[in-house]
This record gives structure tokens, C-alpha cells and sequence, in this order.
């Protein structure tokens, strides 16, 4: 039972093939009891704040991929500063990037709710990592 | 004045700053304190002194600084072959590894040394020099 690392994660991107293969990763690895998924930051925000509403479990961890369409990881950031601090106290983010800027790396580690910075992709070692 | 301030405005006690580069330890130094982000500072310009440092504090049970700030880029001993050294030490220190928290301070930005960084299980953030109050405000322990 609490041989998971994590009870609920999260998943942040718009990429199908990302999340299909993040979610393998996050299964196989043992790391999380449930893998939720959204496909844009607006979406995530609306499943934080039904999950809120609902008293259900929010996610101890969300994986957010910085390029997305309609809303990107940073703006998704800026949204979620805006939510109820029930919704953020016992969830980390931790954002994902496929772009080979420092500059999306400088701008993470502007935000006080991301906790690690890691470049696309998802793989084992970097899961055993996270603590 | 500031002098007056009680030891609560101080975000963390202690830091540990190693870097070779001495105008950035000189920098960093006056950045951690005048933001207030940490009230001691200890500068160690190579690795393996920082580890005799470190080494002293846990044989006599002393307070361990909370942030280790890491350069990767130095003679000697990188930052990496430090985190192989660290990891021995949590060996046999467990609980150093609940109590520091490495934050490497780098100007590389290789894709490699991120994520070799990132998978490196007692590094905590990967900070681009210069440091700023911006990026020690961001973090939270």
C-alpha cells in the first residue's frame, strides 16, 4: 500500500505521446498510486479547483511542460499563484522542457512553486531523484 | 536599524557558498546577506575544504548549514565529483541529507550539466549565475 512514492501526480501537457509514455514511466517506477492528466493549463486549473471543491485528493506532484498552446507552464504559473493556498500547500511542481533554453530554466527558478527544473524526458533515474 | 532585527528575519541560519571564482563568492556573500536570506555565511573557495568543513560539523554534531551553494566549474574537485564525496558523507551522516539542501550555482548552461545535476539526488534547484534576489525569494525549503 504505501509502497508508492506519491499518492497523486499530475500531469501538464498537450503532447499525447508525452503523457502516455510519462505515465508508463511514473507506473512502472512504482512512484505514484494514481496519474491524472490534463492537456493545457487551463484545463489543470479547472481539475485543481474541482478537485478543491470536491474534497477529493489534489496531486503531491505536477509535472508541467512549459510549451503548450491556449495557456504555456509559465502562464499556468501565474494562474495558479491565484488559487486558494488549500489547493497549493502540499503540492510541488516540478516543470518539464523540451526547449534547450536556460532562459525557461531562469524563469522557473523565479517561481516559488517550482520545485525542480528537469529537461524532456521523463526518465527513471531523474524520478528515483525526486524526493 | 537592522542590527535591532530579531534572528527571525533571517530565512535560513546558515549557508555554505563554494566557489573558486572570488569576486562571485564576494558577490554571492553580500547578496545571500543583505537580502537577508541567510544570517551566516561560510565561503570555501575549493571542494574538498568544504568537506573537511562539513566533516568538522557532523563529527562534533554541529548545526549543518541549511543551503550549500555549489559552483560546478572548479579546479581540483568539480562540483560533481563534490556531490560524490557528499554522497559518502550522507552514508554515514543520514540525516545530512534531510538537513542541507545543494543548490547548484553554475554559469554553465549545458543541457548535459543540468541534467546531470538534476539527476543527482541531493541537488535541489540548478541556478544560472548571477544569483539573484529574485531566484533566493523563489526558493522554498
Amino acid at each position: 500500500m504505501s509502497s508508492f512514492r506519491f499518492e497523486n501526480v499530475l500531469l501538464i501537457d498537450d503532447n499525447e505521446i508525452d503523457n502516455f509514455i510519462n505515465k508508463k514511466l511514473i507506473e512502472k517506477a512504482g512512484f505514484s498510486k494514481t496519474i491524472d492528466e490534463c492537456k493545457s493549463g487551463s484545463d489543470a486549473l479547472e481539475y485543481l479547483n474541482s478537485k478543491f471543491i470536491t474534497n477529493e485528493k489534489l496531486p503531491d506532484l505536477i509535472f508541467l511542460d512549459i510549451m503548450m498552446p491556449v495557456m504555456d507552464g509559465f502562464e499556468f504559473l501565474e494562474n495558479y499563484d491565484k488559487l486558494d493556498y488549500k489547493i497549493k500547500s502540499n503540492t510541488r511542481i516540478i516543470m518539464l522542457s523540451s526547449t534547450e533554453s536556460f532562459k525557461d530554466l531562469n524563469r522557473a527558478n523565479s517561481s516559488k512553486y517550482v520545485y525542480k527544473f528537469l529537461n524532456k524526458p521523463l526518465t527513471e533515474p531523474v524520478l528515483i531523484a525526486i524526493q | 536599524m537592522a542590527k535591532n532585527k530579531s534572528e527571525d528575519n533571517y530565512k535560513y541560519n546558515q549557508v555554505l557558498l563554494i566557489d573558486d571564482d572570488q569576486i562571485d563568492n564576494f558577490i554571492n556573500e553580500r547578496m545571500v546577506t543583505t537580502t537577508n536570506f541567510a544570517k551566516t555565511v561560510s565561503v570555501y573557495n575549493n571542494a574538498p575544504a568544504a568537506l573537511i568543513y562539513l566533516e568538522d560539523l557532523l563529527i562534533n554534531s554541529k548545526v549543518l548549514p541549511e543551503v550549500i551553494f555549489l559552483d560546478l566549474n572548479m579546479p581540483v574537485m568539480n562540483g560533481f565529483q563534490f556531490l560524490e564525496e557528499y554522497d559518502k558523507l550522507v552514508k554515514i551522516y543520514p540525516n545530512m541529507a534531510l538537513q542541507c539542501r545543494v543548490i547548484v550555482l553554475s554559469s554553465s548552461i549545458s543541457e548535459t550539466d543540468i541534467n546531470r545535476a538534476s539527476i543527482n539526488p541531493y541537488v535541489f534547484r540548478y541556478i544560472n549565475k548571477p544569483l539573484s534576489e529574485k531566484y533566493l525569494n523563489a526558493i522554498v525549503i
